[in-house]
């Protein structure tokens, strides 16, 4: 599981515009320069990388930017859980 | 500057074909929303939409027109059938050069380009049906409604995604209001339950799995629709001196662009919308009765509604009613507003309020009277219908009933 989370921060970074290294667990969503779009467009890029479906509605989320992710950890979860649990 | 009446309308939705079996539902509370019947749902996540039911192309249309006609533009023919047979007016002659027809849709022929597209890249058939781009093209609609009724006026197609018939009305009422026609025919059709296109809606991940409750707790998302809603816009003084049935007057049209997200919505550009439409109808915030909301069911477009409406309405807000007719009939994107404005008629002669349906319990950062789950007896004298599109492009219209 800790390449595909490697590869899921890579994806976060790249989309954000900071190198991978800079981000944690820890690192909040609303302190990079991230839409809620883009976060699909992340889930996207994992869905054609490891041929998956994600589920994921940001509407049963908290509202906050319609994204329904605090921190990177979040992001990290929801992906890692589902690939660990194909669908 | 003309006044402007509206002589005639019609729809077809989730609700079904024609403003009397519609305007039942609005009444009756009757939501439209079912399983997918018009695409296969085995690839798909979402499997509830709001399509037009029992719908038979042939009883409207012989086989040599079929073959001409998208389901986008059936839908559109057949409101606007109704529209114009409500009016009771005849384009032959004269008339025919001073009448509009203005149309919005989102997409156009989703349905030929998906199957023409799947025969080429899936079947690796060769051969594309000789009509494919007169079927498909986004303004097919309305040459066929200027075709089969002699409209020989202004004529196009407005797209601004989910705003598109709200614009194309809007462009309509000045046409009629500055006296450039005397009559304008107007609305919105869409219809996009094509597999190519579901899977699009379906990537965005805002379309609800359940159904749609705008405004409510719990709510999940859209639940995509399909349709079309149709009217007659005739200068005032033309349509008394024929002694033509007024339905209502279009009383304002107002515009604006957020300039920000490419499908975030905007407070400051949806107020800003609304209060151009008060102030081109030159009416106060304490005249409007009811709001027909733009209320998708997503969690961003309610609350930011919400707002809106309170930044707009002030203390007046709270006495509004609010509802999102797109709870029964769906969200039919380019045909929204059109259908919308339609049901608003409807409710403003029957005496009535369309509820919001499938209302759970109060979402605290929505706050206003969203008629829940019921019907109410009530009078509308002045209303709003919004419509937010994706890109910012916001068109609101005010209407005012006709007694």
């Amino acid at each position: 599981m800790e390449d595909v989370e490697a590869t899921v921060l890579d994806f976060l970074a790249k989309k954000a515009g900071v190198e991978p290294g800079t981000l944690t667990r820890a690192t909040e969503i609303s302190s990079l320069d991230l839409q809620s779009i883009d976060i699909l467009e992340i889930m996207f890029d994992v869905e054609e990388k490891y041929n998956i479906s994600l589920l994921y509605n940001p509407n049963e989320g908290s509202s906050a930017a319609g994204a329904g992710f605090k921190t990177v950890g979040d992001v990290l979860d929801l992906i890692v859980k589902q690939i660990g649990k194909p669908l | 500057m003309n006044r402007v009446a509206i002589t005639g309308m019609g729809a077809v939705s989730a609700l079904g074909i024609g403003t009397s079996v519609t305007a039942a539902a609005l009444r009756a509370g009757t939501s439209g929303v079912r399983p997918i019947m018009g695409a296969p749902t085995d690839r798909l996540a979402v499997k509830v939409g709001a399509e037009v039911p029992h719908f038979e192309p042939g009883e409207y249309f012989n086989e040599k027109r079929i073959s001409q006609l998208d389901r986008y533009s059936q839908l559109g023919l057949i409101a606007a059938r109704e529209a114009i047979a409500a009016s009771g007016l005849e384009f032959k002659g004269a008339l025919g050069a001073r009448t509009a027809a203005i149309v919005g849709s989102g997409v156009g022929g989703m349905g030929t380009l998906d199957d023409n597209f799947r025969r080429l890249y899936a079947e690796n058939v060769h051969h594309f049906h000789p009509l494919t781009i007169p079927r498909m093209m986004i303004s097919a609609a309305v040459s066929h409604i200027t075709m089969e009724n002699g409209i020989k006026g202004p004529a196009f197609t407005i797209a601004s995604a989910c705003a598109s018939a709200n614009h194309a009305i809007g462009v309509a009422f000045q046409m009629v209001r500055s006296g450039m026609v005397d009559v304008a025919v107007s609305g919105g059709t869409e219809s996009v339950f094509t597999p190519g296109t579901l899977k699009a809606w379906e990537a965005m991940r805002i379309l609800a799995p359940d159904t749609c409750r705008p405004f409510s707790r719990g709510r999940k998302g859209l639940v995509l629709g399909e349709g079309a809603g149709m009217l007659v816009l005739e200068n005032f003084d033309h349509a008394r001196a024929r002694g033509a049935l007024i339905l209502g007057e279009i009383a304002g049209f107002g515009m604006s662009a957020d300039a920000g997200d490419i499908v975030l919505p905007s407070l400051d550009g949806a107020a800003s919308a609304m209060k151009n439409c008060l102030a081109d109808g030159g009416l106060a915030p304490g005249e409007i009765d009811y709001i027909n909301a733009h209320g998708t069911g997503t969690m961003m477009n309610d609350v930011t509604e919400t707002r809106a409406i309170r930044a707009v309405f002030g203390g007046h807000a709270d006495k509004l009613a609010v509802s999102s007719t797109k709870s029964l009939h769906g969200h039919a994107l380019g045909a929204a507003g059109a259908i919308e404005l339609v049901a608003t008629l409807l409710a403003m002669r029957g005496g009535f309020i369309p509820p919001t349906v499938n209302f759970l319990e109060a979402d605290p950062e929505c706050d206003l009277d969203y008629v829940p789950n019921q019907a109410r007896e009530g009078r509308i004298g002045v209303a709003l219908s919004n419509s937010f599109a994706f890109g910012g492009l916001n068109a609101v219209l005010a209407v005012r009933s006709a007694s």
